[in-house]
């Protein structure tokens, strides 16, 4: 008797899920047939569409969208609908292989010249588009606004700038007592090791961040190779090391940190929504750089994609910046002559300030021809081998600040902690200078097994270096 | 005292029948002493059971490499197996068999084997031909390397500046890592998952129903968004230190700030969310055991802690072992909890990390290096299937009646007893839900700041008027109704054969079918997309297909372990009588095998359903393609790397609310419907 009421238990249990399933399956055929009815006519869209392949988010296509839609061009080219991809960044070469893709836009200078090194990006040399890129300033604060090919025409030009600077939470500061800083230098200073193992500074691990990475390349060419490393190292070990540009940033809004790398919407968006913190523009050493739109390569609806650069570099097109929800700095400064950007003078005085303040002059080209090295020798000897580095820099603040050394032997252990380490390559012992650093790019571009061994190897010697430090400043210490 | 003690504790361990005389609790080093017996009889248990695993592959290696020695009388003697065999196919297949068979083969080939083959292919490749270059080349770094230095123990790491006290884990290098992380969450969820089962199988007290839901809980997830939750929860300023701290203020006393950093990090939360598994097998394990052996028991003079000891636990022990097996591969795999910590360097040392970090590479391709360690990975986790596959064969003595339900033994707890279990439940249970009730909180305060009770706000929530929310909610419903739909049709069909059909290669067949629980998503998407994209499979603005076939595939293991847990739990004799009086094969499967396995498979399916919604790595990387047939993950994602404050965190966190309000609804009901059978969700 038993069995047989679990048996008709059983079945009324399946009928229910049977009835749920089948409903549900039924509507998703429904839905699928009418989803997959659209659409047919092209490789993508249709034929007044055009597809933009983007790292920006959503708020961004949708401000966009409906803004360049309305207008008078869209009209005039009978364009009704953009497409939006959105894949990360290394998957963009296969996504532009399979064709249908007209426009590349964000995603940062690094992603941009990869593509043009694999030959994805059009010129922007016919008449329309020569008139329209002269409308972009060629440099701002020393950063590149434009990038030429070897024939003197431009592939990628800046839309919106973005700015670096540091987000810091005055609730941590006054609780250890800390200073606020003002500069990236001022980050290598002693006083932020004081909390160690507690970290103060929250930086972006170079790999997983093109913008972080932006301000270790302008510290290293700012201050010359070897003194930029020593300064990134004694920032590094005060540091806990955040694996994206979101989490760097989060750190110091959770107050994990007092001081987080962040790139200025981000930041400005912290301290308008949470009280104890800040974003600081750091003076004397402004950090720009330029996010890039280009063309691919032979794109079949060459008039439309230029239509569509021509309305976002158009007075009116960089006034969609001022969006709520999107709030980047435009690339042209006729866009605060427009009625939103005359509704925005707090952008507009941060855009002069930005221009005016004295930036180190970035060399665009050297930072393309070392990117990969340079990220990955940051990967590691910062991150990987972090016990080591913040063991020793801990150290080295703590007999500091018992004045045991002085601050000149602080200087110089530090000087011996952070200069580029030496591994064997090709039977020779080699520095981590320039000048090796391009010369393995390429190869730690291609060659993942040859990218994994200069890790390893940089990561012992890096070890190496602050054991051997320590057990230095340990044989004078009382 | 001591000395005299020792003796008669042990003579309690090895003599089963003591008198009597020796009071049910003991004293409380006997207790202990035995506790302490079990937990070391179990991890023996399982260590003898990884050593067997570990002979078996040896053997299965000898084996190859016995028939290269002697490759012409070995491939006669294949041959003549192989004809053997297909005797033996002929013999046991029948049509419907072949079709379920061969559709099985057909999706796993296409969307799993081959995805993963085109991923690993270029591991194996160089320009010389085949090699283990890539292996080697991992095993030479130093990181992957057993360490063993003092400093690698530094676990206690106080920060006189900031009055903090940071907890590490031991950093052994990645593989000894990844191992002694999921031992030690295995300990974590096997002492609190059986505590919870057996409190609830054998007490009845007041808010026992609502204690047995929020157990299930922690097995809802937040992709993203968790993160930032346990992070502004746990941390040295964070909500639980402030908590404690006011509280001691209150009386006066100053609260040391405790911040888990690092793999220490990493247990404690996977532990806490992990336990749910155990709790789940070792309850349906309490509640199968047959009332009359502990009577038996009681007759003989076995009460309180030793009945339990000798009678009560090593009874349930199969399904506590199932579920401590189950907790260690969804550790070590877990990628989740790595990330989160990740600004610990710590944290990066374990496998499933370094696979993550090392699959993209700069230059639009993939990198090789990840999908090794995948490998390696995959070699851990799937020796953790065979071992549960080889127990499970071993415990099958445990259906021998099948459609009732035994009377529970049930008792009632004291108003005194019942209070003081609450007072040490409630701490353990907020701990446990930490990733839950974080994300809640985060929904609902204005920005993240250190004060206890930052400003409130609902205006988070108005992102559920945002259409193409709504829109990816109704698909991502509908992506996993469907991906549900396919994993019962097919996980019965396999359940099926594995379990009743005679054929060769079935345990093949069932580690296909449940190796994906153990592969990492991010490979199985980055194989998706070098395959399939621009194909029929996966045009450029059509990923939906892909994304549906994705989670069939990656959740289809939910629904086979809980048919297949259905289909050892029946006799198969039923199905002989059935036959015996006339039914057909087809008959019999529709008539008779579906109804008594039916809830059982509900219940899987509903895990399969749960689990699909809150599916990452696929939806990701395949929604970019068109954010119109994207999943609800992928706009989770996109949200919390908008800007505030319409975007950012606090929304996202109000869409994570969203996506644990419908999982908590299905797993409410699920549980409504089995009550006392939930093994079946689990279903080792």
């Amino acid at each position: 008797m038993a069995s047989e009421f679990e048996t008709g238990r059983n079945m009324k249990n399946i009928m229910i899920a049977v009835v749920v399933i089948a409903i549900i399956g039924v509507a998703s055929v429904i839905i699928v047939l009418n989803m997959g009815g659209g659409g047919g006519d092209g490789p993508i869209g249709p034929q007044n569409s055009i597809t933009i392949l983007t790292r920006h988010d959503t708020a961004i296509h949708s401000a966009y969208e409906s803004a360049f839609l309305a207008t008078d061009i869209a009209d005039e080219y009978n364009i009704t609908d953009i497409v939006w991809l959105t894949q990360d960044g290394s998957f963009w070469d296969a996504v532009i292989d399979a064709g249908g893709v007209d426009v590349l836009w964000g995603g940062g200078p690094t992603l941009f010249d990869q593509m043009q090194r694999d030959g994805n990006l059009e010129p922007l040399n016919s008449t329309h588009m020569t008139e329209v890129v002269a409308r972009v300033p060629n440099e701002i604060a020393g950063a590149d606004m434009k990038r030429y090919d070897v024939h003197g025409s431009v592939v990628w030009a800046a839309a919106a700038i973005s700015s670096f600077g540091f987000t810091v939470n005055h609730e941590f500061l006054d609780d250890y007592g800390l200073p606020t800083p003002n500069n990236w230098t001022h980050l290598a200073q002693p006083v932020w090791g004081s909390l160690l193992p507690t970290a103060t500074i929250a930086m972006g691990n170079a790999p997983k961040t093109t913008s972080n990475t932006r301000i270790y390349e302008i510290i290293t060419q700012g201050m010359g190779w070897d003194a930029g490393w020593v300064t990134l190292s004694r920032m590094a070990g005060s540091a806990r090391l955040y694996q994206g540009s979101v989490e760097t940033q989060a750190a110091a809004e959770t107050q994990q940190v007092g001081v987080s790398m962040s790139i200025d919407f981000y930041g400005y968006s912290t301290q308008a929504n949470n009280p104890d913190c800040e974003y600081i523009l750091p003076q004397g050493e402004s950090i720009v750089n330029g996010d890039p739109i280009a063309i691919v390569k032979d794109t079949p609806k060459m008039e439309l994609a230029e239509a569509f650069v021509d309305y976002v570099l158009s007075a009116e097109g960089q006034a969609v910046w001022f969006t709520e929800g999107v709030n980047r700095m435009p690339v042209l400064e006729s866009a605060f002559t427009t009625p939103e950007g005359l509704e925005r003078p707090d952008l507009y005085e941060f855009f002069n300030q930005t221009k005016l303040n004295v930036g180190i002059d970035f060399n665009d080209t050297l930072s393309l021809e070392i990117n990969t090295s340079f990220i990955y020798y940051f990967e590691a000897v910062f991150n990987d081998a972090h016990d080591g580095l913040a063991a020793t820099w801990k150290a080295l603040v703590d007999a500091y600040n018992d004045a045991d050394i002085t601050l000149e032997q602080l200087n110089d252990f530090a000087t011996q902690m952070g200069t580029p380490v030496n591994v064997t390559y090709q039977m020779e012992s080699r520095k981590f200078t320039v000048d090796f650093a391009r010369e393995i790019n390429e190869q730690m571009l291609t060659d993942s097994t040859f990218l994994y061994n200069m890790q390893v190897a940089w990561t012992a010697a890096a070890n190496a270096q602050y054991a051997q430090v320590l057990s230095d400043l340990n044989a004078i210490l009382p | 005292m001591v000395e005299e003690e020792a003796p008669s504790a042990q003579g309690e361990g090895t003599k089963l029948a003591e008198p009597e005389l020796v009071p049910a609790q003991g004293s409380v080093t006997t207790v202990l002493e035995q506790i302490g017996m079990w937990i070391l009889g179990l991890f023996i248990g399982l260590g003898k059971r990884i050593v067997s695993i570990g002979r078996w592959i040896v053997r299965g290696f000898q084996k190859i490499l016995r028939f290269f020695r002697n490759p012409g009388q070995s491939l006669l003697r294949f041959a003549r197996r192989l004809r053997a065999s297909s005797e033996l196919m002929g013999r046991e297949m029948d049509l419907l068999s072949w079709i379920q068979l061969l559709a099985i083969m057909a999706i796993f080939g296409l969307f799993l084997i081959a995805p993963l083959l085109s991923v690993v292919w270029g591991t194996f490749m160089t320009d010389e031909g085949f090699s283990f270059e890539i292996i080697t080349t991992i095993f030479s770094n130093p990181a992957y390397v057993p360490q063993w230095q003092p400093s690698n123990f530094n676990i206690i790491r106080p920060s006189p500046a900031t009055g903090i006290v940071e907890i590490w884990g031991m950093d052994l290098g990645i593989i000894l890592n990844s191992v002694y992380m999921a031992v030690f969450v295995t300990m974590i969820s096997v002492l609190l998952g059986t505590s919870f089962a057996f409190l609830i199988a054998r007490y009845e007290f007041p808010g026992k129903g609502i204690l047995r839901t929020l157990l299930l809980f922690p097995m809802l997830s937040t992709p993203f968004i968790g993160a930032i939750g346990i992070k502004w929860f746990l941390g040295g300023n964070g909500f639980l230190n402030n908590l404690a701290s006011a509280f001691f203020e209150v009386f006066g006393l100053t609260w040391t700030r405790i911040e888990f950093h690092g793999i220490a990090a990493i247990i404690v939360v996977q532990g806490l969310s992990l336990f749910s598994l155990v709790y789940l097998n070792a309850y349906s394990s309490f509640m199968g055991i047959d009332p009359s052996l502990e009577e038996q028991a009681e007759n003989l003079g076995a009460t309180g802690f030793k009945l339990f000891r000798s009678v009560t636990l090593p009874l349930a022990m199969p399904g506590i072992q199932a579920g401590a097996i189950l907790t260690f591969i969804l550790s070590i795999e877990d990628l989740g909890t790595p990330i989160v910590y990740s600004e610990d360097p710590q944290a990066q040392n374990v496998l499933a990390y370094q696979v993550f970090d090392s699959i993209n590479a700069e230059a639009g391709g993939v990198n090789p290096i990840g999908p090794a360690i995948g490998l390696i990975l995959l070699v851990f986790a799937l020796s953790g299937f065979i071992a549960i596959r080889k127990y499970a064969a071993l415990r099958s003595y445990a259906s021998a009646s099948k459609g009732g339900q035994w009377n529970p033994r049930t008792r009632e707890l004291s108003t005194r007893a019942w209070i003081l279990m609450y007072i040490v439940i409630i701490p353990v249970l907020f701990f446990a839900l930490i990733p839950q009730i974080s994300v809640i909180y985060l929904s609902f305060a204005q920005y993240r700041s250190s004060a206890l009770f930052p400003p409130l706000t609902l205006d988070h929530y108005a992102i559920l008027g945002n259409l193409n929310i709504q829109g990816a909610l109704v698909r991502t419903i509908l992506y996993a109704g469907v991906a549900t739909l396919g994993t019962v049709l097919l996980g019965v069909s396999a359940a099926y054969i594995i379990s009743r059909r005679n054929i060769p290669g079935k345990t093949a067949l069932d580690l296909l079918v449940t190796s994906p629980i153990a592969l990492p998503g991010i490979v199985i998407a980055t194989g998706y997309f070098t395959l399939f994209y621009n194909t029929p499979i996966f045009p450029q603005r059509f990923p939906m297909t892909l994304i549906i076939m994705s989670f069939l595939v990656r959740k289809f293991p939910f629904t086979v372990r809980a048919a297949y847990a259905g289909l050892q739990q029946t006799p198969v004799a039923l199905e002989e009588a059935a036959q015996n009086v006339g039914a057909s094969k087809n008959k019999t499967f529709t008539s008779i095998v579906m109804p008594l396995i039916g809830v059982s498979v509900l219940a899987g399916a509903l895990l399969s359903f749960v689990y699909s919604v809150s599916e990452v790595s696929t939806s990701l990387l395949l929604g970019g393609a068109n954010y119109d047939q994207a999943p609800l993950t992928w706009w989770i994602n996109d949200t919390n790397l908008g800007l505030p404050p319409s975007l950012g965190a606090h929304p996202a966190a109000a869409l994570g609310v969203l996506m644990m309000v419908m999982q908590m609804v299905v797993i409410a009901v699920t549980n409504a419907i089995l009550k006392t059978r939930a093994s079946a969700m689990t279903g080792i």
